[in-house]
C-alpha cells in the first residue's frame, strides 16, 4: 500500500519534471528570438529610424518609415477586405450548422487554411497585378486579406459555439428574427472574442513576406497611395537581410526588431481599447 | 520565407540533406519577380499549382484520417 503510493508520488513528480522540462523547450526559442533581436538590432534603432525613409547605398543613417506606414496600410485594408468575410463565414457556418452551404464553406476554409501563402501571392498576382498592369499595395492587402479569411472564421467559429443557448432561446423568444439573434444578440455576446480573434490574425499577417514579394513588390520612397507599389517590414526585412552590405544587414536586425514591436503595440493598443468598453458595459 | 533565407537556392539535386537545396516555395518567391518571359511566369505559376496540389493531398488525408477515426468512435458516424 505504501509502497505503491511512493511509486505514484515518484512517476508524478517524474511526470511533472518531464512536463516543466517541455515548456522549457517550447518557450524558449521565443525568447532566443527577442534575445537576439534586441542583442544585434537594438543597436541601430534611433528616432531617425523610425522617421526617416532610407539612405543611399553607401551611406549610414536612415530609416524605415516608408515600411512602417506602408505595413500599416496594407494590413489596414488587408482587414477591411477580410475581416467582415470572414466573421461573417464564421458565423453562418456556426448559427447555421448542418447546411450544405456551411459543410462547404468550413470544408473551403480548411483548404485555403493549409494554402501555402506563396501560393496565395501568386494567385493575388494573376487576378490584380495583372488586371491592373502594376504592382501595388493594394494587390498585397488582397493577398493578406485571402489568407485572414480562413483564420477568422475559424476562430469566430469556436466563440460563437461557446455563447450558450439559451441566450438564443431568449432573444427568439421575445420575437427577435432569426438574423437580429444572430448578428445583436450572438455576435454581441461574442464580440471580445472575436477582437482577440482578429487581432491574432493580423499578428499573423502583418509579418508575411511571400504574398507581398510579386504584389505589393516594395519602394524605397515614403507611399501612401495603395494603388501604387509600396514597402512592407517583412520586404524591408528580407530585402536587407539577403542584400550584399554589412550596413544593409544591420538595417534587417533593427527592421525586424521594429516588426516585432509594431505587431506588439497594435495588440496592446487594441486590448485596452476594447477592454476599456466592455467595462464600462458591464 | 524562412526556408529560402537559409537553403541555399541551388539549382542542383543534392542527395544529401546537408547540402544546399531548393524549395517550392523558395523558387516561386526568387524567381517570380525577376520572370520576364510568358513561359517562365507559367511555369512558376505551374510550380505554385503543384504545392497547392500537394498541400491538397495532405489535407484531404488529414480529413480522411478523422473521419475514420471519428466514425470507428461513434460507431454509426456523425460527429462534429
Amino acid at each position: 500500500m505504501i509502497n505503491s503510493r511512493r511509486v505514484r508520488r515518484w512517476t508524478s513528480n517524474l511526470m511533472v519534471g518531464v512536463v516543466g522540462f517541455t515548456v522549457i523547450i517550447g518557450i524558449l526559442p521565443l525568447f532566443l528570438i527577442l534575445g537576439t533581436l534586441l542583442v544585434k538590432g537594438a543597436g541601430s534603432l534611433n528616432l531617425a529610424f523610425f522617421l526617416e525613409t532610407p539612405a543611399p547605398v553607401g551611406e549610414t543613417g536612415g530609416g524605415v518609415a516608408h515600411a512602417i506606414v506602408g505595413t500599416l496600410l496594407i494590413v489596414a485594408v488587408a482587414c477591411l477586405i477580410g475581416l467582415p468575410i470572414g466573421i461573417a463565414a464564421g458565423i453562418h457556418a456556426t448559427e447555421f450548422p448542418g447546411t450544405r452551404l456551411s459543410l462547404t464553406t468550413r470544408f473551403l476554409a480548411d483548404v485555403m487554411n493549409g494554402t501555402p501563402s506563396i501560393v496565395v501571392g501568386v494567385f493575388a498576382w494573376t487576378w490584380v497585378v495583372v488586371r491592373q498592369g502594376h504592382f501595388s499595395g493594394l494587390a498585397g492587402s488582397v493577398a493578406l486579406a485571402l489568407l485572414m479569411i480562413p483564420m477568422v472564421m475559424r476562430t469566430t467559429e469556436e466563440l460563437i459555439l461557446l455563447v450558450p443557448n439559451a441566450l438564443r432561446e431568449a432573444a427568439l423568444a421575445l420575437g427577435y428574427p432569426r438574423w437580429r439573434t444572430s448578428l445583436t444578440i450572438v455576435a454581441r455576446t461574442a464580440l471580445p472574442g472575436l477582437v482577440t480573434g482578429s487581432l491574432l490574425a493580423v499578428a499573423r499577417i502583418a509579418g508575411e513576406t511571400a504574398p507581398l514579394l510579386f504584389t505589393a513588390l516594395g519602394s524605397q520612397f515614403m507611399r501612401t497611395d495603395v494603388t501604387q507599389p509600396m514597402s512592407a517590414l517583412p520586404l524591408a526585412v528580407f530585402a536587407y537581410a539577403t542584400g550584399p552590405y554589412e550596413e544593409w544587414h544591420r538595417l534587417a536586425w533593427a527592421a525586424a526588431l521594429v516588426l516585432i514591436l509594431v505587431v506588439f503595440v497594435l495588440s496592446l493598443l487594441t486590448r485596452l481599447a476594447t477592454r476599456q468598453r466592455f467595462d464600462s458595459r458591464g | 520565407m524562412a526556408v529560402t533565407m537559409v537553403i541555399g537556392n541551388t539549382h542542383e539535386l543534392a542527395a544529401s540533406l546537408f547540402a544546399p537545396g531548393y524549395t517550392m516555395a523558395a523558387v516561386v518567391a526568387n524567381e517570380f519577380t525577376e520572370a520576364s518571359t510568358d513561359i517562365h511566369f507559367a511555369a512558376l505559376t505551374y510550380v505554385a499549382l503543384a504545392l497547392f496540389v500537394v498541400t491538397l493531398a495532405v489535407n484531404a488525408l488529414a480529413r480522411f484520417l478523422v473521419w475514420r477515426v471519428t466514425r470507428r468512435a461513434s460507431g454509426t458516424g456523425g460527429g462534429r
